[in-house]
C-alpha cells in the first residue's frame, strides 16, 4: 500500500516536472501560442467615395453616367478608406444587379481598378486587376496587392472598357465592394536551442 | 461531508479534465475552437470557445453556425452562419455571414471545407487560456502551481516513509493538475471574420456607336498628359491615360 502510494507520487512529480521544464522553455523562447493582443473586437468601417478623397460615406454612391463606344474605355477615380484601427482589409469586387441590352455580353465589358496617388497620378509598378464582367458578376477578389492597410485611404483608378465587336446599346450595374478582415500572421515561435 | 464535498469536487474535477481532453484530440469529430474575432457577436463574443462536431454538409441547414477551413490559408479556421446551400448531386456549396456583417461573405464555402457545426459556446474562456499562455500566465499558472505540487509530492513521500498519518491529493492540488491540463491544451484559434461593403449604385453606359459603324471620337474637355501606365484594358493596344480628376475621360 505504502509503495503504492510513493509510485503515485513519483509520477505525479514526474508528470509534473516535465510539464515545468517545458513552461520554463517556452517563457525562455517566447513561443506563446495564443496572445491577447491577437482579438478583434469592436466593428469595423470600409468607406467610399467617388467625388474626392475628403468626404467619405458608408455608401451607397452614385454610380457614373456616360457614353460608351466599342473599342474604347474612360476612367473613373473611386476613393476606399479602411476606418477601421486595427483591421487590415482584403478587397472583393461584385457587380450588381447588372442590365445589359440585346447583343451585349458580359465578356464585352471589362473593369480593371489600378492604386493611383492620391492627386490621380500614376504609381510606377502600382498592381492593377482587369477583370471581365463575367468574373465581376460573380463576385472576384482583388487580391493580396490590394489590401487595405487598417486608418489608411486609397484612390484608386476605375477604367471601364468595351470590346470593339459590342453593339449599339446599353449597359448598367452596381459595384460593391467589400473589406474582409485579414487574418493576422500567426506568431513565429523560436526554435528551441 | 468533508470528505463528500472532496470527492464531489475530485468527480469535477476529473470529468471538466477528461472533457477537454476528449475534445482536443478530436474524438468523434469534436472540436474546439477559440474564437477570435467578433462577427458573430452577439451570438458568439470574441475569446469565447466553441465546441464543434462535424456534421456531413448535406445534415446542414441555414441558419446553422459552422466552422470551415479558410478559402484562402490553409489550417486557418472560420466561425460563420450558413446564409444559402446549394446542394447539387455531387456538390455541396454554401454562403455564409457573419451575423455582425452587413454582407454575405465573399468566398463559398465547399463541403468538403466543413469542419463542424457549432454545438455550444462558451463565452471569455478564451482570453483565459490567451492569457495562461502569457508569459505572466505561464509563471502564474503552472510554474508556480508546478513547484507547489512538486513540494507537497516530496513532502508526501518523507512523511508515508516516516510513516506518519497525511493527506494526500488534496483538493488544492487537483486544482492545480486542471489548471495545468487547460493551459496545456491548445484549442486552435477559429476567426469571425469581420466585413463591410461599401456600393457604388447605377452606373449607366450607352453604347452609341455599335458593331461595324463608324465610331465616333469623344475628344475630352480638358487632356492631361498621356502616360503609359501598366494597364492594358483596351483592344487595339489602346493607351491608357492619366485622368487627373477628370470623371469618364475617353480613350482611342
Amino acid at each position: 500500500m505504502m509503495i503504492k502510494k510513493i509510485i503515485l507520487s513519483l509520477m505525479i512529480i514526474a508528470a509534473v516536472g516535465a510539464t515545468g521544464v517545458s513552461a520554463t522553455r517556452a517563457l525562455l523562447n517566447d513561443s506563446a501560442v495564443l496572445g491577447t493582443s491577437t482579438f478583434s473586437t469592436g466593428t469595423v468601417d470600409l468607406q467610399i467615395s467617388s467625388t474626392n478623397g475628403n468626404s467619405f460615406t458608408d455608401g451607397p454612391v452614385p454610380g457614373f453616367t456616360d457614353t460608351l463606344n466599342p473599342g474604347t474605355s474612360k476612367n473613373y477615380s473611386v476613393w476606399l478608406k479602411n476606418a477601421t484601427p486595427d483591421v487590415d482589409f482584403s478587397l472583393n469586387g461584385h457587380a450588381l444587379n447588372v442590365v445589359l441590352s440585346p447583343g451585349i455580353t458580359t465578356t464585352f465589358i471589362k473593369i480593371a481598378f489600378t492604386k493611383v496617388a492620391d492627386d490621380g497620378s500614376a504609381i510606377v509598378g502600382a498592381p492593377t486587376v482587369l477583370k471581365t464582367m463575367t468574373l465581376w458578376a460573380g463576385g472576384d477578389p482583388f487580391g493580396s496587392t490590394f489590401n487595405l492597410a487598417a486608418n489608411t485611404a486609397q484612390r484608386y483608378k476605375m477604367n471601364v472598357s468595351l470590346d470593339d465587336s459590342a453593339p449599339a446599346g446599353s449597359f448598367s450595374f452596381d459595384f460593391q465592394f467589400t473589406g474582409t478582415q485579414v487574418i493576422p500572421p500567426s506568431p513565429t515561435p523560436t526554435p528551441t536551442p | 461531508m468533508k470528505n463528500i464535498f472532496k470527492t464531489v469536487a475530485i468527480i469535477v474535477v476529473l470529468f471538466f479534465g477528461l472533457c477537454l481532453f476528449v475534445l482536443s484530440i478530436h474524438i468523434g469529430g469534436w472540436r474546439v475552437f477559440i474564437v477570435k474575432s467578433g462577427s458573430m457577436e452577439p451570438t458568439i463574443h470574441t475569446g469565447s470557445m466553441v465546441i464543434s462536431r462535424y456534421t456531413h454538409p448535406s445534415l446542414l441547414k441555414t441558419h446553422d453556425i459552422i466552422t470551415f477551413v479558410g478559402p484562402t490559408k490553409e489550417r486557418e479556421f472560420i466561425t460563420h452562419r450558413i446564409t444559402k446551400i446549394t446542394d447539387t448531386n455531387e456538390y455541396i456549396s454554401i454562403k455564409t455571414k457573419g451575423d455582425k456583417n452587413n454582407a454575405e461573405d465573399v468566398w463559398d464555402v465547399p463541403g468538403g471545407s466543413v469542419v463542424g457545426k457549432v454545438l455550444a459556446v462558451i463565452p471569455y474562456i478564451g482570453y483565459v487560456l490567451a492569457f495562461a499562455q502569457s508569459k505572466i500566465g505561464i509563471l502564474l499558472f503552472i510554474l508556480i502551481p508546478s513547484i507547489f505540487i512538486l513540494v507537497e509530492e516530496v513532502s508526501f513521500i518523507i512523511s508515508v516513509l516516516r510513516k506518519k498519518h497525511t493527506d494526500h491529493l488534496k483538493g488544492s492540488t487537483f486544482l492545480m493538475i486542471m489548471l495545468l491540463v487547460g493551459t496545456f491544451l491548445s484549442p486552435q484559434p477559429t476567426y469571425s471574420l469581420l466585413s463591410d461593403s461599401a456600393l457604388i449604385s447605377g452606373n449607366r453606359f450607352t453604347v452609341t456607336a455599335g458593331k461595324n459603324l463608324p465610331r465616333t471620337t469623344v475628344t475630352p474637355t480638358m487632356k492631361p498628359t498621356i502616360t503609359p501606365t501598366p494597364i492594358q484594358a483596351c483592344k487595339d493596344g489602346n493607351e491608357d491615360t492619366n485622368d487627373e480628376d477628370d470623371q469618364g475621360e475617353d480613350e482611342q
